[in-house]
């Protein structure tokens, strides 16, 4: 009780509580720009530091990294585009949510359960205070491997109306995840010589290609956010509290979930949400089904995802070792203030660590307020045309996804998963299964190889692995039970043909990888490839043969009205090959635009010529607009966080005159 | 046509000699600089370096703003091919890289394209010996239980100086123990000796020792030298027997008299990089600068200047290719 009085009295003073809330208001910012993610924001504050009590530092850097999973769900829901790799798991429902009118409603569900995780987060921080060592400890290798297995067999709730294309996309994900430099033989695999691809695909872009892009397609379409579902109200966000409030089982289990795993290193914040949510959607509850904008696939990812800021220091004051990779920047504060991770965290220096306590449970608090009171201005941006948003949104994912390594395959990468995502999105193949492949892959097998190495096969026999792995094979099982029994679901499906070429591709791209990982790769580097591609081959190979007799039947009608929304898990009903083109198009136009003038006047050329492309009457509003895009663009990316651009190739030519 | 195309190429070469010249005739004066580093935000490298662009810049010409950016990729690799190929060569980009680059094509033959020596070194901020510790639980606390028994030693990447100097003990000295690679960090690989589910690591710096001296065991050295306030502690490569395995050691264990390099382009005006040599080394005498990196990780600053780094290098790389091979191997 004495350490909660010192912490608090300790933050009362002016300059800390000033520093959390520029935290905060800096957490919101890098939380709404794709592209900056909290772990750049910590790197760039950390020298702002060093002249500062430790007190004041901490508040400061987690404000900024409490937060950010609450604004980054502003362009999910708005846009279908993750402001961070945190917020992919809420576009599936946030966004169907916008599109049906109740965006202020989703605003403010996801918002009161940010806050409430946060808090959450940060209690459970204050509680495991005593006995943070001894937890840590107990947990051996083995049991992290049985975490992620565990979290793997979420996939199997993320799969669908067509499980067999869910498990062939979460195959699909691990497989990506595979490339770059591997960790146990230290080989390339699938890098194709380029440096580029050594540390594997980066995983903000992928998220951001993948969710983003397709859901800008069929903004342009729709013309607006939400087409022509009634005028959002204010009173929706209201609704949304109250959601979350009736919703409390829910919002308290999956900030369980966000600050255990969140303890877990190598189990980051995209691993959870997508955990939580699928955790969520086994029981959907009275609203429309999951990924047609069903409120509990808001609440339970952001629950989860601002709980974990809570779960990951533990690890981190305990023990030095980062509950997650901001943590590891987080832990060079440690070092700038002498402050050594440890047992002194929690005896000398208890009070520095509930003001930690105390900064993140406020700086929730501010983060969630403060977005709030944006709601209503926020909500109207759902009646905008798209013939403004399109632009300023493509701006935003292309500049921001140059922004990651300045290069341009940053451009080729984002624009090609993008395209990627557009098929997966028509033809059905869940995103979200490929995402929870993809961010669990690494993980999974670097936990085996290590639990391997350290003990041969023994840990099988562990009592937590052997509970986590048994959990993981009966929810597996009881799932495909109930696939077996539902066996025509007769959902929609999408167009034969077009479905048949994906999934011979698939088939033959897993049948690549299996012989090239077989006979290129090392046997430490080859086997989990191989495993995934065999299984990817089996699953896309079955789903090609139904889809062949489908075809040769022509008895379904290809495509049913029957249930109009389309969401994550039913294929598109309207011509979309128009919308993704034009996007595919603007992308690549900025792309060039970037390369051949720098992203500033790039902006601005873009923003301004697409507006006018694409319809506008006055001659006016796309220069204001573009010269705004400018500003915020050069105060985003070039002030807040300043770095160096690459040199336009355009003004290399002109230093010749 | 050609004819007068031609003409304004050779128009446009003389204006770019001409303004070539006009910028090395002046005298160096630094405007910006970015410091690149090899690794992500959060490590070593990055920390070191976002110390130093606060304070480097008071030692230079101009006095130049620093800013510092990441170029993660492959142990830094992907950032010292850059600064062989790409990166503008007039010291507005300075690079921190791995020490390890001075030996990569050495030691990897799928790296050999590129030319360490044409590097040129600013300075190094650290010299001073590498560790094998285990923890006092293990039970391993000398020296010969260290080289006979069974027992697993942490590791990161195969890359790295974790496993480089494992390997170095275990290949060296024909010891028993296996390693285990595939942790994330050295933090990592402490808290599993915490847990009891490996017995220790190598290649580890003072740093890694400061924290929680009491539970550990220090083995032994690679490199000369001895940490502050430690009993002088045998050296792995004293014991090896053979003299090409030993040479082979000692051209790994150079890298450790220049810990956390600088490097700039090979193009680099000589007068850049003697401003730039010059004021690093005022820089690592400066209280202020000492001051702030002494509250990061308690690292005792112990710079090798720029034209040292160099001589060390090139003389690394002059031994034979037996020598290289048998280094190769002793990695492996």
């Amino acid at each position: 009780m004495d350490l909660i009085l010192t912490a608090i009295v300790e933050m009362a003073q002016p300059f800390r509580m000033l520093m959390l809330v520029t935290g905060v208001f800096v957490g919101l910012v890098v939380g709404v720009v794709p592209g900056i993610g909290g772990l750049f924001a910590m790197a760039l504050l950390i020298p702002m530091t060093y002249t500062m009590d430790a007190y004041a530092a901490f508040a400061l850097l987690l404000g900024m990294g409490s937060v950010n999973t609450t604004s980054d769900t502003i362009p999910a829901i708005l846009f279908g585009v993750p402001g961070s790799v945190g917020a992919a798991a809420t576009v599936l429902d946030g966004h169907a949510m916008a599109k049906k009118g109740e965006a202020a409603r989703a605003f403010g569900a996801s918002y009161s359960a940010s806050m409430i995780g946060g808090v959450f987060g940060a209690l459970v921080l204050a509680a495991a205070i005593p006995v943070m060592r001894p937890l840590v400890l107990y947990l051996k290798t083995p049991d992290f491997f049985a975490i992620c297995a565990f979290g793997l067999s979420i996939v199997a709730m993320l799969a669908g109306s067509q499980p067999l294309k869910g498990l062939a996309a979460a195959m699909f994900g691990m497989l990506a995840s595979f490339v770059g430099i591997d960790k146990i033989a230290g080989i390339d695999r699938w890098t194709f010589g380029e440096i580029y691809l050594w540390d594997g695909l980066p995983v903000a872009l992928v998220f951001l290609g993948l969710f983003g892009l397709p859901e800008l397609a069929s903004l342009l379409l729709r013309g607006s956010i939400q087409g022509n579902a009634e005028r959002p109200t204010y009173a929706g966000m209201w609704q949304g509290i109250r959601d979350t409030l009736r919703e409390w089982p829910l919002v308290l289990r999956c900030s369980t979930i966000g600050s255990l795993l969140g303890a877990v290193p190598g189990v980051g914040i995209a691993v959870l949400d997508w955990i939580a949510y699928g955790y969520a959607s086994r029981r959907p509850g009275s609203g429309p089904k999951f990924g047609e904008g069903n409120v509990r696939g808001v609440i339970a990812p952001e629950s989860a995802n601002n709980a974990k800021e809570g779960g990951s220091l533990i690890p981190t004051i305990a023990f030095g070792v980062p509950g997650s990779a901001s943590m590891s920047i987080l832990l060079g504060a440690f070092v700038v203030h002498g402050l050594v991770p440890g047992p002194d965290m929690l005896g000398k220096n208890a009070a520095l660590t509930m003001s930690m306590v105390f900064s993140i449970a406020v700086a929730n608090i501010v983060g969630a307020v403060t977005c709030l009171v944006l709601t209503r201005p926020l909500a109207r941006v759902a009646q905008v045309s798209a013939a403004i948003l399109v632009p300023l949104v493509v701006t935003f994912i292309v500049v921001g996804a140059y922004q990651t390594n300045m290069s341009a395959f940053d451009f080729a990468l984002v624009i090609g998963v993008g395209a990627v995502g557009m098929a997966m999105k028509e033809l059905n193949w869940p995103r979200s299964a490929f995402s929870l492949g993809f961010v669990l892959g690494p993980s999974l097998e670097n936990y085996f190889f290590l639990a391997y190495q350290i003990s041969g096969w023994s840990w099988l026999a562990q009592p937590l692995v052997l509970i986590l792995l048994g959990l993981a094979v009966v929810g597996v099982v009881r799932q495909t039970l109930s696939w077996i029994r539902a066996r025509n679901p007769g959902g929609p499906l999408p167009p034969a043909l077009p479905d048949l070429v994906a999934g011979a591709t698939m088939t033959l791209l897993a049948f690549a990888a299996l012989v090239t990982a077989a006979t290129g790769f090392p046997f430490e580097a080859a086997i989990f490839p191989i495993i995934t591609a065999g299984l990817l081959m089996v699953f896309s190979l079955v789903t090609t043969v139904q889809t062949t007799l489908r075809w040769r039947r022509r008895a379904t009608p290809v495509l049913s009205a029957r249930d109009g929304t389309p969401g994550e898990w039913s294929p598109v009903s309207e011509p979309t090959m128009k919308g993704n083109l034009a996007i595919i198009g603007l992308c690549l136009a900025l792309a060039v635009l970037i390369l051949l003038v720098g992203h500033l006047a790039a902006t601005f050329i873009f923003v301004a010529g697409s507006i006018t492309v694409l319809g506008t009457k006055s001659w006016r509003s796309p220069l204001m607009i573009a010269a705004a895009a400018t500003a915020f663009v050069y105060s985003v990316f070039d002030m807040l966080a300043s770095q160096p651009w690459p040199a336009p190739w355009l003004a290399g030519i002109g230093r010749f005159f | 046509m050609f004819v007068v195309i031609l003409r304004a190429l050779r128009a446009f070469i003389a204006v770019g000699v001409a303004l070539a010249m006009c910028a090395q005739a002046q005298a160096v004066e630094f405007k910006t600089i970015t410091i690149k580093v090899g690794y992500g935000p959060g490590g070593g490298y990055d920390q070191t370096s976002r110390l130093i662009a606060r304070h480097f810049g008071r030692f230079l010409p101009g006095g130049p703003d620093i800013i510092v950016q990441n170029v993660p990729g492959g142990g830094s690799l992907k950032l010292t091919k850059m600064v062989l190929g790409s990166e503008p060569a007039d010291g507005s980009v300075i690079a921190s890289v791995s020490e390890a680059m001075s030996y990569a094509p050495v030691l990897d033959p799928q790296n050999a394209n590129f030319d360490p020596l044409a590097l040129q070194w600013i300075g190094s901020l650290v010299n001073e010996p590498a560790y094998c510790m285990t923890a006092k639980g293990s039970g391993i606390d000398t020296m010969d239980k260290f080289l006979q028994s069974d027992f697993l030693i942490g590791a990161t990447g195969k890359s790295s100086v974790t496993y480089i100097f494992a390997a170095l003990a275990k290949n060296g000295l024909k010891a028993k123990f296996k390693i285990v690679t595939g942790f994330d960090g050295t933090a990592d690989i402490e808290l599993a000796m915490q847990r009891g589910e490996i017995a220790g690591m190598c290649g580890v710096s003072s740093y890694n020792i400061s924290g929680n001296r009491d539970t550990l065991n220090l083995i032994g050295t690679f490199g000369s030298g001895t940490a502050v306030g430690e009993a002088k502690l045998e050296r792995f490569s004293d014991k090896i027997e053979d003299a090409k395995v030993r040479e082979a050691a000692a051209l790994i264990e150079t890298t450790l008299q220049f810990h956390h390099p600088l490097v700039v382009p090979p193009g680099t005006p000589k007068e850049t990089v003697e401003a730039l040599r010059k004021g690093y080394m005022e820089m690592v005498r400066d209280p202020a600068f000492l001051a702030d990196i002494g509250k990061l990780s308690e690292m005792t600053v112990n710079a090798t200047s720029g034209e040292d780094i160099s001589r060390l290098v090139s003389k690394q790389l002059n031994a034979g290719p037996d020598v290289f091979e048998t280094a190769r191997n002793l990695v492996k």
